[in-house]
């Protein structure tokens, strides 16, 4: 008789344990796609020189051009794509928007055309700031960075 | 000795820092010679990889022309079929000028990992359709001819050896000749190549190909790409075990026709002697293949044919792989087959001769059968095989292979024992790291 409610108490302890864990692992999971949806949903812009005469480009365009597939902007303007370093959130989420293609997949393409002899992959650098000096050495570059870094230094080129 | 060491040390600095100085203060007339100021890029592939074979009686290999030996009877395990090291430099002198050199450390015919000059290239682009390219080239038989060494830039282990070993040769010395066109959705690039080739192969032979001729034309639209091409040369094959086989029937013509009555066998050994001979015979190749990336999906499959050249029959040969990209993993699965005219050749007929003539003449002409059914390869095989890309520029891949031989042939099989039995099935698998840097 003394046994029975006893081990009734102690279920109800694990299950209210349980509960709680379940709870922090629900609050945990949350965050986590929280953190994994801000990163993909950070607002990534594509970006010329602020003197540069590009005003907008397809996705279609702009992928042929960070994948070596052209040489040129649609104007026939030489185009020279500038890339984040390789692991960067936001290289990762911009191969994935404009080509559907996952790291990996850009990484075996370019070893593709490196290993034809027909091509190399665009220049890297490791952040925001660095890729707009960059850019603006010379006004054939484009690139991709967050939209909260975007200053008069760069010109946002609207996606079609 | 120590003195003018340390002094060479401690000079050296400032005169670098002074040329750095230099440089920078004339920064003007510097930034407008770096338009003549080449610029260097090195790359590097290579493949670790370990094959299990459960054929006791030949080997498998990555080429029958030009790997000796593998897995199977040399041993269970072996892990210097795929197993390759490469570098590549690049040189860019200006945007239109630029030089590619590609060297290859793989096992070769004669057992030595010997590093082989793969490419070494100088292109020149007249403009944005038209380019050049002289020197050692690659070899474009196939659709993933450029990166058939690149195990990193293929989904499998290695292309289909079905079809990809239609033409074991990789590279031609001569011009190539790339006029591309740019369309809205869509792009295509028609090569031309001319040149010719020396490769030593398996048993102490040679392979020569004079006059090469390619023609490719490569359509891409949208996920879709399409390759034609035609392929043909001038070609000499040598094995040492095929020469012995050729020049036996010579000297049986010439015995033979010192024998009256036995002119027309004289006549036919004669013939023999050079019948399946490969020295300066035309060969030809056509291939044809189809690749499809909707999503995360690949679809690609190719065919291919030689018509018949001297001693190897007349084959076609095709494959198709179906794959789907997860973010890190590829699964995939091939099915792949070579086929072609069954050989038929009575040789040398023995009627009314002494029976130790007759047997001899016997023992040539199984000879010669033996040597027509291996070189008129034909098998199918399926193949499961899973690529997870575990690290940036690192990919693991596992593949199993389930060969069904034809009853006449080895099939793909190399280093053939002489108890060995045409058909049955091989099962082989495959472990391999790809990567690139």
């Amino acid at each position: 008789m003394s046994s029975a409610p006893s081990s009734t108490l102690s279920f109800k302890d694990i299950d209210m344990t349980s509960t709680q864990a379940y709870k922090k692992l629900l609050r945990l999971a949350l965050l986590a796609v929280c953190v994994v949806v801000a990163n993909i949903r950070a607002e990534m812009v594509v970006v010329v020189t602020a003197n540069s005469p590009i005003h907008s480009l397809t996705r279609n365009e702009v992928a042929k051009i960070f994948l070596g597939k052209t040489r040129r902007f649609p104007d026939g303007s030489r185009a020279i794509p500038l890339n984040q370093s390789e692991g960067n959130a936001i290289r990762k989420a911009f191969y994935r928007q404009i080509s559907g293609k996952s790291a990996a997949q850009v990484k075996a393409h370019w070893a593709k055309l490196i290993f034809t002899g027909r091509g190399q992959p665009p220049k890297e650098t490791s952040n925001d700031d660095k890729v707009k000096r960059l850019l603006n050495k010379n006004t054939a570059n484009i690139a991709y960075i967050d939209l909260a870094s975007v200053d008069d230094s760069v010109k946002v080129v609207p996606l079609k | 000795m120590n003195m003018s060491d340390k002094l060479t040390v401690t000079t050296q600095p400032p005169g670098l820092a002074a040329f750095i100085a230099t440089a920078c203060l004339c920064g003007t007339p510097a930034f407008a010679l770096e338009a003549f100021d080449p610029t260097y890029t090195f790359n590097g592939f290579g493949t670790l990889g370990a094959i299990y074979s459960d054929e006791g009686k030949a080997d498998y290999v990555s080429s029958w022309l030009l790997q000796p030996n593998g897995a199977g009877h040399t041993s269970e395990w072996h892990g210097g079929i795929d197993s390759k090291l490469g570098g590549q430099v690049n040189i860019e002198f200006s945007e239109a000028f630029s030089a590619v050199v590609q060297v290859v450390v793989q096992r070769q015919e004669d057992n030595a990992w010997t590093p082989e000059l793969e490419w070494a290239n100088v292109q020149y682009r007249f403009n944005d359709q038209f380019s050049l390219r002289l020197g050692r080239t690659v070899l474009p038989s196939f659709m993933v001819s450029d990166t058939r060494l690149v195990g990193y830039a293929n989904p499998w282990i290695r292309p289909p050896q079905e079809l990809y070993q239609l033409n074991p040769l990789t590279n031609l010395d001569g011009l190539d000749l790339a006029y591309a066109r740019e369309f809205d959705n869509a792009r295509n690039t028609l090569h031309l190549s001319f040149g010719q080739t020396d490769r030593d192969v398996v048993q102490n032979g040679q392979v020569r190909a004079r006059n090469g001729l390619v023609i490719s034309n490569t359509f891409e639209y949208k996920f879709a790409t399409l390759r034609l091409m035609y392929m043909r040369a001038k070609l000499d094959l040598g094995i040492e075990q095929t020469d012995i086989i050729y020049g036996a029937y010579t000297s049986l013509g010439e015995t033979l026709s010192t024998i009256p009555g036995q002119e027309n066998n004289a006549a036919t050994a004669m013939s023999l002697g050079t019948r399946y001979d490969i020295a300066d015979n035309a060969v030809e190749l056509y291939s044809a293949g189809i690749k499809l990336e909707p999503g995360n999906w690949l679809l690609m499959g190719e065919w291919g044919q030689v018509p018949e050249t001297g001693a190897l029959a007349n084959v076609w040969a095709g494959y198709a792989t179906l794959g789907y990209h997860f973010p890190t993993f590829m699964p995939f699965i091939t099915l792949a087959e070579i086929n072609g005219d069954t050989p038929n050749e009575p040789g040398v007929a023995t009627t009314g001769m002494p029976a130790s003539l007759a047997g001899e003449i016997d023992a040539l002409n199984q000879g010669l059968n033996l040597l027509l059914f291996q070189a008129s390869t034909a098998q199918k095989s399926i193949t499961a095989g899973l690529r997870w890309d575990c690290y940036p520029g690192t990919a693991i891949k596992l593949q199993y292979q389930h060969i069904e031989i034809d009853d006449h042939s080895p099939g793909r099989l190399g280093n053939i024992q002489p108890d060995f039995t045409p058909g049955g099935t091989v099962n082989v698998f495959s472990a391999v790291i790809d990567f690139v840097f």
